[in-house]
């Protein structure tokens, strides 16, 4: 077979492609792993992750992010490097790579590597080239911080396995939250081959773990644990589909995160849908809210949606969204509620929550205290009672706590649409219409 | 009554020696105040005593701290002794205090209703994010000796705190860190501890290594090439990396220019 990649490329010109290409995995964090210097050689971990920098696009950049190779024998038809794509091909030597994790982590660009890969020839050949990089990595250069490689689905379990001791973190792209839609979009992988890899990490890491208990300096296989990531908006799966199938993945395959990808259109192509107004932003947004109440605040997927109510709030998050909807649990009152049940509460978080559990056993809170404390009082203030008083006389009724809580705006990481929600008032008569400043009146349809 | 108002300096050492003080003086608690350097307005009804910095006191204070409140705690406060508020001294002192009375002095930081405990609650959150920022945002550059150079400018002192994380991470790599405003450099030689040297020249002639121009470039364009453009949002970008941190960084040569 025959590639178009030239060799004659500067390493300049492969950086922008392979970055370029590498743009849209998510997944670009540095945490799990508490690993200290071993005194001699260069890198150590750091369990909370750090951010090295901000992109243009308010994502952290944290890791080298690169593909080995962005020449692919797939062809999915959302990815910019499927087969039938006229682009830029390039590929990176094993040293190239090591040189550049070297070089950028020394100055302290960033806290490592993530490295990922187009399927070159096969996924065996292409796992033996990562493989091979990490190898060097590790025991010739003796980088000692922090690496994410991507597992390919298909790639021999020995190759997986192997370099599983080399990195911290694997992960392998589920890709299609459903197995439908990855064979309308995929046609070459398989839901089954996605899986396998997967569960085999996962057998790995509770392997290496005992093994570790056991004997303190056993080998560490993938410590910081694995994940992946989907795509959202490509297929016409429901939130609640979706929160489900991540919900399974914690469970059963004890992940570390699941990432959520708002779609982004590259190809033309007739099965892709054309989100109007770019990437579901806002979608991607509520995903990753529901994702941080399953992993932290010990909701279930069926609490926060369900058949009948498939898809999330666009107006509210997830969290005011069910407490609105389960009003007869509410008012609890902080002196006394159970930290789980204080973790429910719209405006208390885990920490407030447990600083909450730990000051009232000294103290009596009182609401300026919960302020202190770092509870958001315009939102929870519906919710709690102090000493038996609430913060304000206010009425437990859904419409007029959703009147009150969309009028303290929520704040969103991007721009949201144009529309904006208004409390209807006398003057909101359909003829009645003034554009006063652009933007500043609108009618609401 | 009178209340007792100790002065010491703005260093680790002359605010534990108060303390050590305010304890062998004496003092009670609620009618006394630890306050670093002079006061512009004097106060009536107040003994004003000055504290002179003692190694071998302000070594003691540690030793209680590490020994009856916890590695944690001692953490916290060096992190909150670290800004520059005119109260730290104070509060951490109040803080200590109602930490003695407690049966276990180390869950002295989940009172927070107690608004001294609260206040070092908030002095070292802030420190500790600035730390957390400046572990990330960092950037060293390499000189024409091979040596690491880094330049940073925080609100808090938090050199001790960096140089710590760096040795660890490049045991093999001379670095030097240079705290801009205060003018106080960390130190790293191979295989050596770190250490501060205060009031050096500086001579800015030093030449960046052959290297050093090419790796920034290379990082300059993966930053430019890895951002989505459909998803473009520098509002969020400023928030996550607020403009004081971009003046010494690598991906933003348009901010350092400026100043």
């Amino acid at each position: 077979m025959q590639y178009a990649v030239s060799n004659s490329m500067s390493v300049m010109e492969k950086l922008g492609i392979l970055s370029d290409a590498a743009k849209y995995d998510v997944a670009c964090t540095s945490s799990g792993v508490k690993r200290k210097g071993d005194g001699v050689h260069m890198g150590n971990a750091e369990a909370s992750g750090i951010c090295h920098s901000f992109s243009a696009d308010g994502r952290c950049i944290s890791l080298l992010k690169i593909l080995m190779t962005n020449e692919c024998i797939y062809d999915c038809r959302y990815c910019i490097n499927r087969r039938s794509n006229d682009v830029k091909r390039a590929l990176f030597t094993p040293e190239e790579i090591c040189e550049l994790t070297m070089n950028f982590y020394r100055r302290n660009y960033v806290e490592g590597l993530f490295l990922s890969s187009g399927i070159l020839e096969s996924p065996d050949v292409t796992m033996e080239l990562l493989y091979r990089t990490l190898y060097l990595l590790r025991n010739r250069y003796h980088f000692n911080g922090y690496i994410h490689v991507k597992a390919i689905p298909g790639a021999d379990p020995g190759l997986v396995y192997a370099m599983g001791l080399l990195a911290d973190r694997m992960s392998v792209n589920l890709e299609l939250p459903t197995a439908e839609g990855l064979k309308q979009l995929a046609p070459n992988k398989h839901r089954k081959n996605i899986l396998a890899p997967m569960r085999q990490i996962q057998n790995g890491i509770v392997e290496s773990r005992n093994e570790v208990s056991l004997y303190r300096h056993a080998p560490q296989f993938v410590p910081a644990g694995q994940s992946t990531q989907m795509i959202i908006g490509a297929t016409p799966e429901n939130d609640y589909q979706i929160m489900a199938v991540a919900e399974s993945l914690y469970e059963k395959f004890a992940l570390k995160r699941v990432f959520y990808s708002a779609f982004v259109k590259v190809n033309d192509d007739k099965q892709l849908p054309a989100p109007a107004g770019g990437p579901p932003l806002l979608r991607e947004h509520r995903l990753y809210q529901a994702d941080w109440l399953l992993r932290f605040y010990g909701f279930r997927s069926e609490e926060l949606l369900s058949e009948a109510h498939p898809n999330f709030n666009i107006l509210l998050d997830p969290k005011c969204d069910w407490a609105l909807r389960n009003l007869h649990l509410f008012p609890v009152d902080v002196q006394r509620a159970d930290y789980r049940m204080l973790l429910r509460v719209p405006g208390i978080g885990v920490n407030s929550a447990m600083r909450i559990v730990q000051a009232r056993r000294s103290a009596t809170l009182k609401f300026d205290d919960l302020k202190k404390i770092g509870v958001v009082l315009k939102r929870a203030l519906y919710f709690i009672t102090c000493n038996g008083r609430q913060m304000y006389p206010t009425r437990l009724d859904e419409d007029y706590i959703m009147r009150n809580l969309l009028y303290e705006k929520e704040r969103l990481p991007f721009e949201k649409d144009q529309v904006t929600y208004r409390q209807l008032s006398l003057f909101d008569d359909a003829s009645f219409y003034q554009e006063k400043e652009a933007g500043e009146w609108r009618r609401i349809s | 009554m009178e209340e007792d108002i100790l002065i010491c300096q703005d260093s680790l050492e002359s605010i534990f020696t108060a303390v050590y003080c305010a304890y062998e003086w004496k003092c009670k608690p609620e009618r006394t105040r630890i306050q670093i350097g002079e006061e512009e307005n004097l106060r009536l009804f107040a003994r004003y005593r000055n504290v002179k910095a003692d190694e071998v006191r302000s070594e003691k204070v540690i030793n209680t701290l590490r020994m009856r409140f916890g590695e944690d705690f001692y953490y916290t406060v060096c992190l909150a002794l670290s800004g520059s508020d005119r109260d730290k001294a104070d509060v951490v002192y109040h803080t200590i205090a109602i930490g003695l009375e407690l049966v276990r002095p180390e869950t002295v930081m989940e009172h927070l209703a107690e608004p001294c405990v609260h206040r070092v609650f908030g002095l070292s959150r802030g420190a500790g994010r600035e730390y957390d920022h400046l572990r990330g945002f960092l950037r060293f550059t390499e000189l024409e000796n091979g040596v690491l150079y880094a330049r940073i400018k925080p609100k808090n002192h938090l050199l001790h705190f960096l140089a710590e994380h760096f040795a660890d991470r490049f045991p093999g790599d001379a670095f030097l860190i240079h705290d801009v405003g205060r003018g106080i450099f960390a130190v790293h030689e191979p295989g050596k501890h770190w250490f501060m040297v205060q009031n050096a020249e500086w001579d800015q002639q030093i030449e960046e290594s052959g290297e050093e121009k090419y790796y920034q470039e290379l990082f300059r364009h993966f930053c430019h090439k890895i951002a989505i453009k459909e998803r473009e949002n520098k509002k969020l970008q400023n928030q996550m990396l607020p403009l004081r941190f971009q003046e010494f960084m690598t991906e933003f040569p348009q901010n350092g220019k400026d100043k």
